[in-house]
């Protein structure tokens, strides 16, 4: 059993929605996997919204929790901004927290993170920082942003 | 006047949100809405009023990881 933020799921695994060869095999895979939990992205929008609202129906058709990220973003006031525009667009206060510190690689920037996630979580969202691996795990990790 | 709107600057007739949003033809389902790195939430989007050189950000669900 897993338990985020005191809602309990039976499935330990977190499936993202990208890169799938279409949507209708995205749905299939998250069905097939029992995933409870999948994660979701937010981008600008220049079609009117259709683009966006064709996706978002093919998620809540699965009945998961969404987890939204703020991937691509490179600075603190842009993953504040993003999350916010989460909850707004989800309901949800959770929110998994990313900071790119290098293009290349895609490693997080953990200083960009703590700040974000200290500004988060004084605005109650409950966000699951991503960081580098470290001697801490992600559990203690989060924690001490907590504090 | 002139905007940023999604990172574009573009010439808008709009004085509000809902108004832009028209103007622009979206659909107003699942979007969320950032003026000048601010969430308006839906409730205030009438009553938000734009003004030359506001950055706005429209975004929507996508697939992320």
């Amino acid at each position: 059993m897993l338990a985020f933020y005191g809602k309990q799921f039976s499935s330990r695994l977190l499936l993202g929605t990208a890169r799938y060869p279409s949507p209708t095999i995205m749905q299939e895979a998250i069905r097939a996997s029992g995933a409870e939990v999948v994660t979701v992205s937010l981008r600008r929008e220049s079609a009117g919204g259709r683009i966006g609202n064709a996706f978002w129906d093919l998620i809540r058709d699965l009945n998961v929790t969404v987890l939204p990220n703020t991937a691509g973003c490179h600075t603190v006031q842009e993953a504040v901004t993003t999350a916010q525009l989460a909850r707004e667009l989800f309901g949800t206060p959770w929110v998994k927290l990313e900071v790119i510190g290098d293009d290349e690689t895609l490693q997080p920037d953990p200083i960009g993170l703590v700040e974000a996630a200290g500004i988060l979580i004084r605005t109650d969202l409950r966000s699951s920082p991503i960081a580098p691996k470290t001697s801490l795990s992600r559990c203690d990790y989060a924690k001490s942003v907590a504090r | 006047m002139l905007v940023v709107l999604n990172g574009e600057r573009v010439e808008i007739a709009a004085r509000n949100l809902t108004a832009l949003l028209s103007e622009k033809d979206y659909e107003h389902t699942n979007l969320a809405i950032a003026v000048n790195q601010r969430v308006v939430p839906r409730t205030a989007w009438s009553d938000t009023t734009l003004n030359s050189g506001d950055q706005i950000e429209i975004i929507t669900p996508r697939q992320g990881g």
